[in-house]
């Protein structure tokens, strides 16, 4: 019989006796057809509700075991169109809207949030909600810099918090078809990556109007974290177009395919070392991030990872062939008897349904998830270690290992920034 | 003084003496770049401005170079010039700044308009000086600019600050309680940890929460640095009845990590 230290064996029956009771009362055997009984219902909080996270809780709503019990967001058509769209589910008026999302993270009986309110909150919310024992889903990005993103990985680690980043592809049949060619050598041996990230657009003349009423419209907690700049409406519909409070295209996709990447190389807990590329950049403008991109990234096994815009897709080129996968789901092949003898998925990206189930079931079994903080954090550093050798356009060299830049000051000083206070990452 | 004169004199003067079409074309585009952020407003088309962007990534290799920009950046800083302008060489000064910067950008501290960004530029540049003069600046800071510092002392893990730190724990400002709550969990050190374990007890309600997170943070801290037991006795208070259940929680996981394996 093995020995099991006693100190350790001591505390873990004390550890037990003292969490012995869940979350959630385990779920009984669910009828088919039927709701599950109130106290079984993971209660949600909505934090942003724009038309991607709208999207999000229709999914959410479908699952038999969710009550979405509150939402939040700093534009008041869109609680009040958020909190119709919940009532209507249910069929009652019990969906309370809030412009706070203090209010949201102190109750007790919200067990879970999905947020989806823009780049420049998802990891102050995430934080926030893990320090206060809530499980969350989060749409990518989930990160402006990689030192915030790796706050996300400690604090939910710290909690043990259930943490889902919204890179739904982790649980699309398609994309789990095409890891397992590659990682089972049907194109040989791979040394190309291409992600294709779509393109980019959109610029506009910052020019400074008055402030909305913030009962209508709360700007300064819309900007959140991001440096105060004169309210106007382009910065506003623009966000996804400023360093400020974004990161482009590259972070855009990058999120999705840089994970996919990572997955079917086997690399998804590490990085490419070496970075370099050049972009469009707008001449001036509100618009500051790139319009489009080429960049090439090396591993350290010296497997390339390409970004260029174009249609979207992913593309895995080895010494035996390749195998591409669109965003609609389809995937090619050359030569195509790399397909010709199994069956072939088409499941296409904008497929949320296995991605939130695998959430909610961890909230269950507190597993990680599929798309958990360190896997998230490491393809979102891709993502910004790309935009940095854009920004300062010049090679920069990253060591995955103690997650800093090689001989790089500039470089360096851009892994983090100040936020705006109160807010803190 | 004199110096700031002959800062804005000088590159004016070397206009005059060369002539704009005689300066090198890098250093015209420069010169016209920099008048133009001496009035640069909120709006403005940033374009103006692309040859000091392009001039502060270029001094990546030439300190020479950066030195220069480096001046004429925190020059702006002292001057009239409109917020908007000040705010771009704080975001400039972020990326090549060195001490030499810290007295201009410290001097807005306590300008609520401007506060944020001379700390974005502060928590990027090294050396001790910048966190000596943020420390300094906490008692000429309120408000918001308070919190910010706060955050900026804690974000570069100050020992030093955890007096004032401590302080501040039972400050009327809610928001700057937390924040030196925070602070101490961040910097995570024995003082800190004795200092939250003593203001644990008597925290108010509103504070709770950030007390809990903010041991066990030190505890994380206190661990990674070797030192076990004063990890687990923060973890042990944090695991008692009174602690919601996340708390415990994590405070197990804690013990667990602190508990030695034969």
């Amino acid at each position: 019989m093995k020995h099991v230290d006693t100190t350790r064996r001591r505390f873990l029956a004390v550890a037990a006796a003292t969490v012995a009771s869940p979350w959630l009362v385990p779920t009984a055997a669910l009828g088919l057809g039927q709701r599950s009984a109130p106290s079984n219902r993971i209660a949600l909080g909505v934090i942003g509700l724009g038309n991607r996270n709208r999207s999000n809780l229709e999914t959410f709503l479908a699952q038999k075991d969710v009550q979405c019990v509150t939402v939040c967001d700093c534009f008041a058509d869109r609680r009040r169109a958020g909190k119709e769209m919940v009532d209507r589910h249910y069929g009652n008026a019990a969906c309370k809207p809030t412009r706070l999302h203090e209010e949201l993270l102190e109750r007790s009986d919200v067990d879970a949030l999905l947020i989806g309110t823009g780049d420049r909150w998802h990891s102050v919310l995430s934080i926030l909600a893990a320090k206060a024992g809530k499980d969350v889903y989060c749409e990518k990005p989930f990160s402006l810099t990689i030192a915030e993103g790796r706050r996300v990985v400690e604090v939910t680690r710290r909690y043990g918090t259930v943490w889902q980043c919204g890179t739904q592809r982790r649980s699309n049949e398609s994309y789990r078809f095409v890891v397992d060619l590659v990682r089972g050598g049907r194109i040989g041996k791979l040394h190309t990556i291409t992600a294709i990230l779509g393109g980019w657009g959109g610029n506009g003349v910052a020019t400074p109007e008055p402030q909305p009423d913030p009962e209508l419209f709360d700007y300064d907690r819309w900007l959140g974290q991001a440096p105060w700049a004169p309210y106007c409406r382009v910065r506003v519909d623009l966000w996804r177009n400023h360093w400020d409070t974004s990161a482009g295209v590259i972070v855009d996709m990058g999120a999705h395919y840089f994970d996919f990447a990572q997955w079917a190389h086997d690399s998804e807990l590490s990085g490419p070392v070496e970075y370099a590329g050049a972009g469009v950049w707008p001449e001036g403008g509100f618009t500051t991030v790139p319009l489009s991109v080429n960049v090439e990234a090396r591993y350290a096994d010296g497997v390339r990872l390409r970004m260029v815009n174009g249609d979207k897709g992913v593309r895995f080129d080895g010494d035996k062939g390749w195998v591409q996968l669109s965003d609609q789901g389809a995937i090619t092949a050359e030569p195509k008897s790399i397909l010709s003898d199994r069956f072939v998925p088409r499941v296409d990206w904008a497929f949320m349904g296995g991605h939130v189930r695998n959430f909610l079931d961890c909230i269950r079994s507190r597993r990680p998830t599929a798309s958990h903080p360190e896997l998230a954090q490491r393809a979102h550093t891709i993502c910004h270690c790309a935009n940095l050798a854009l920004r300062l356009g010049r090679t920069i060299h990253w060591d995955p290992k103690t997650e800093r830049f090689v001989g790089d000051d500039q470089a360096n000083r851009m892994l983090d920034r100040a936020a705006r206070p109160p807010w803190r990452v | 003084m004199f110096e700031h004169v002959m800062l804005r004199v000088l590159p004016a003067a070397a206009l005059v003496f060369f002539g704009a079409a005689d300066l090198p074309a890098a250093e015209a585009d420069l010169v016209k770049a920099f008048d133009a952020l001496k009035a640069y407003q909120w709006g403005q088309d940033r374009v103006v401005l692309k040859a000091i962007d392009d001039a502060v990534m270029g001094s990546h290799n030439d300190a020479a170079a950066r030195k220069s920009l480096e001046t004429r950046l925190a020059a702006v800083l002292s001057t009239g010039a409109p917020a908007a302008a000040k705010n771009y060489a704080c975001r400039q000064l972020s990326l090549i700044g060195s001490g030499a910067s810290v007295p201009a950008l410290a001097a807005l501290l306590p300008d609520k308009d401007l506060s944020h960004m001379a700390r974005y530029a502060l928590e990027r540049i090294p050396g001790d000086e910048t966190v000596a003069a943020l420390r300094d600046s906490l008692t000429k800071v309120s408000g918001l600019q308070k919190v910010g510092v706060i955050n900026s002392l804690a974000a570069r893990r100050d020992a030093a600050a955890v007096g004032s730190f401590s302080a501040l724990l039972s400050d009327a400002d809610p928001q700057i309680a937390a924040a030196a709550t925070a602070g101490l969990g961040n910097v995570g050190n024995s003082e800190a940890a004795a200092s939250l374990s003593a203001f644990a007890p008597k925290a108010p309600k509103a504070l709770q929460a950030a007390v809990a997170d903010a041991s066990l943070h030190c505890a994380e801290r206190l661990l990674a640095a070797g030192k076990k037991a004063e990890a687990t006795a923060l973890y042990k208070e944090l695991s008692k009845p009174a602690q919601p259940k996340h708390v415990r929680v994590a405070a197990m996981r804690g013990l667990l990590a602190a508990t030695p394996k034969k």
